[in-house]
């Protein structure tokens, strides 16, 4: 009943005029999908700590977007190319990414990764059966990027994913790098008045190639965002991922990184600041499946005010995957009494000969320090802000962007007041 | 007078630590405060300096005229309070020069001066790093982070220096020191003596006064100054122990 009015409302909201028949018929099949199975509860285990009510009911109450709604600025950085998306549409007009060498573009076709196939079922297992049918439900179309092979872009691929006032919408991004190439991307998520922001960003890494990944979630208070990355690594290929984890009502994020063949390589690092009563889940699996793969992660967490984390990492390592080399670590503040926190990092290890390690610590902030401060003549809240900024910089000094490090930062600053300041010099 | 601490009784963790301690430090005074270990030396630095944690039962303490206990650690420090910390504590990701140029601002700001700007801000820290012999790299770097333990104490001198409090506790910034790094600290200090500012030295060793010089030499036990005098003391200290000061006469 519910799961049929949930159907019913995510079809509303898609004029499905323009689109390709291979599109209608996927929505259709998940449309039905939707209204067997609805959304996940907390009642699966993946989705335990999470509850979807806020995403149904913007759902349900949502209307098809105006035409003339306002569009997010785009943010003001000066370097790289953009493709930009307003309301899950790639915008051929507002984009630049013609402009950057060693690339090609196009739409996304029935037959590509990550189209969002309903009989899908790795997708399945990494969105939640459900989740994915909506994301294919709210699908209008969508870019496939392919890297030349060799080509080292020297400039950013910035994907915007723009949402307006009480948009759901969903933005297809899939990245092919061929051998040997380089290229780093940085997906902005804005929109202050969202309603319902989905994402599914496919990148595969060929043999060799080097992903530099930034995704940074900067939507407003009532916004509701469910995202998801799927990586792939061939031989010798290496990603840096970071994910800043900063606005949104409620946010879950699921990464999937498969190291598929040997000498493929992983660094992945979050940073989630749940201030308020936002409610943000990140959810990473890393799967080892060949020899010599090595994979790091770090979450960083931040909860205050009724702020509420989540953060599930899993590493599998499958039987082919000899001497695999992993480790996994989520370091999480809790700044306020009503702030709260679940970690949960799991190894699961098939393999012998490898080296695996994993932990996650919750704290508060180091009194010490705050003293420490406070006897310098620094005042009590802005000795806070200074050792929030100094946990956060930690991670940040990580962040895969050669040279766009200090304007990402300064994206950051209104959210995260101190942090520019307190790590440079005087 | 500067500092006058006038039966002060402390507890911790509801333990009684200070137990009627009294001191009076003038302006221009350097006072050394020696005594065996557990009796209250870094409480009584942390209770002067408004750490939370410590229950002043009974007593009072008064800087320059005012009630220092009312105050916040952040005003007693603007009021020109400097602890030196027994185990300074690091702070990666705050910048040590960051921190330090707040810290004079903020000084300054409540003295109503302007605030320093960063080239004038950065000549007077080159002088005064100079002086400590520290690197620029020190400088540079988190605050105290991956520093040795005794450039960590360099670290509080340094602050010391930039901060040119009125009066400066030190608790037991000797300890951990090479001979070298321990005339470096103490021409640190020399340097802010000035006939006003008044020192509070917790030490255990003799070997600092030899470059300090100080006025009075107390020893605190069992919550309490049982003794002061002048310099021997901490001669006969070294030679003797505590044992004898410690008997009951
Ligand atoms: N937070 C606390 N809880 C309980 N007892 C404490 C606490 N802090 C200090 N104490 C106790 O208070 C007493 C005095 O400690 P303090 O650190 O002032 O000694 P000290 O004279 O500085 O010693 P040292 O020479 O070893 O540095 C000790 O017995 C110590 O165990
Ligand atoms: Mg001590």
């Amino acid at each position: 009943m519910d799961n049929d009015n949930l159907s019913r409302a995510v079809g509303r909201l898609v004029p499905d005029g323009d689109m390709p028949a291979w599109l209608k018929t996927r929505r259709m099949q998940a449309l039905a999908e939707l209204s067997q199975h609805g959304l996940p509860t907390t009642a699966a285990e993946d989705w335990r700590y999470t509850d979807l009510a806020p995403v149904i009911e913007r759902i349900t109450t949502a209307t098809m977007p105006r035409g003339n709604a306002r569009v997010p600025q785009l943010p003001g950085i000066e370097a790289g190319a953009w493709a930009v998306f307003v309301d899950g549409v790639f915008r051929d007009g507002m984009s630049t990414l013609r402009d950057l060498p060693g690339i090609a573009f196009g739409a996304i076709g029935p037959d590509l990764p990550g189209a969002g196939a309903p009989a899908d079922e790795e997708a399945d297992g990494r969105d939640g059966r459900g989740v994915q049918a909506l994301k294919t439900a709210l699908l209008r179309n969508g870019i496939v990027v392919d890297v030349k092979e060799g080509a080292r872009l020297q400039e950013p691929l910035h994907l915007a994913f723009l949402h307006t006032a009480g948009s759901v919408a969903q933005n297809q991004v899939t990245i092919r790098l061929g051998a040997g190439s380089a290229i780093t991307v940085v997906e902005h998520h804005l929109g202050d008045e969202a309603a319902v922001a989905t994402s599914t960003t496919t990148l595969v890494c060929g043999p060799r190639s080097h992903l530099s990944f930034i995704k940074l979630q900067g939507y407003g208070d009532s916004s509701c965002h469910l995202g998801s990355q799927h990586v792939t690594l061939g031989a010798d290929a290496a990603a840096g991922l970071f994910h800043l984890d900063l606005g949104a009502r409620l946010a879950r994020n699921d990464l999937q990184v498969e190291l598929q063949e040997p000498g493929a390589e992983v660094d992945c690092r979050g940073l989630f600041f749940a201030d308020e009563s936002r409610h943000l889940d990140n959810h990473t699996r890393i799967d080892h499946r060949a020899v010599r793969t090595r994979s790091r992660e770090t979450y960083r967490g931040i909860m205050d005010g009724n702020g509420r984390g989540v953060f599930n990492g899993r590493i599998v390592v499958h039987p082919a995957a000899a001497r695999a080399d992993a480790r996994l670590t989520n370091q999480n503040l809790l700044l306020s009494p009503g702030a709260e926190i679940d970690t949960k990092p799991e190894l699961e290890i098939y393999a012998d000969d490898v080296r695996c390690s994993h932990g996650a610590t919750t704290g508060q902030l180091d009194r010490d320090a705050v003293f420490y401060l406070r006897s310098r003549g620094i005042p009590a809240d802005e000795a806070r802000r200074l050792l929030i900024a100094s946990f956060t910089r930690e991670i940040l000094r990580h962040l895969p962007a050669a040279g766009l490090e200090d304007q990402i930062v300064s994206l950051l600053e209104p959210r995260l007041p101190g942090l520019a300041a307190a790590g440079a010099g005087p | 007078m500067l500092l006058e601490i006038d039966n002060l009784h402390v507890t911790v963790a509801g333990n009684a630590i200070l137990k009627g301690l009294s001191l009076q430090v003038r302006a221009g005074e350097v006072h050394a405060i020696m005594g065996p270990n557990g009796s209250g030396k870094s409480t009584l630095a942390h209770v002067l300096a408004g750490r939370d944690g410590y229950e002043v039962t009974a007593g009072t303490v008064t800087y320059l005229g005012k009630d220092l206990l009312a105050m916040s650690p952040e005003e007693r420090a603007r009021e020109g309070v400097f602890l030196g910390f027994q185990y300074p504590v690091e702070i990666p990701g705050v910048n040590n020069l960051y921190l330090l140029r707040a810290a004079l601002n903020a000084r300054r700001r409540h003295r109503g001066q302007p605030e320093i700007d960063a080239i004038q801000f950065m000549k007077i820290a080159r002088d005064k790093a100079r002086l400590m012999q520290m690197g620029e790299q020190f400088m540079s770097r988190g605050v105290n982070e991956g520093f040795s333990g005794g450039e960590k104490k360099r670290n509080e001198i340094f602050q010391m220096t930039m901060l040119e409090p009125q009066l400066a506790v030190l608790d037991e910034t000797d300890s951990g020191l090479d001979i070298d790094a321990l005339k470096v600290v103490a021409n640190g200090v020399n340097s802010l003596r000035d006939g006003h500012r008044g020192f509070v030295l917790v030490t255990h060793y003799q070997r600092l006064l030899d470059h300090i010089v100080p006025d009075v030499v107390h020893v605190l036990a069992a919550g309490r100054i049982v003794r002061s005098g002048d310099r021997l003391l901490a001669t006969e200290l070294e030679a003797r122990g505590y044992d004898w000061v410690l008997a009951p006469a």
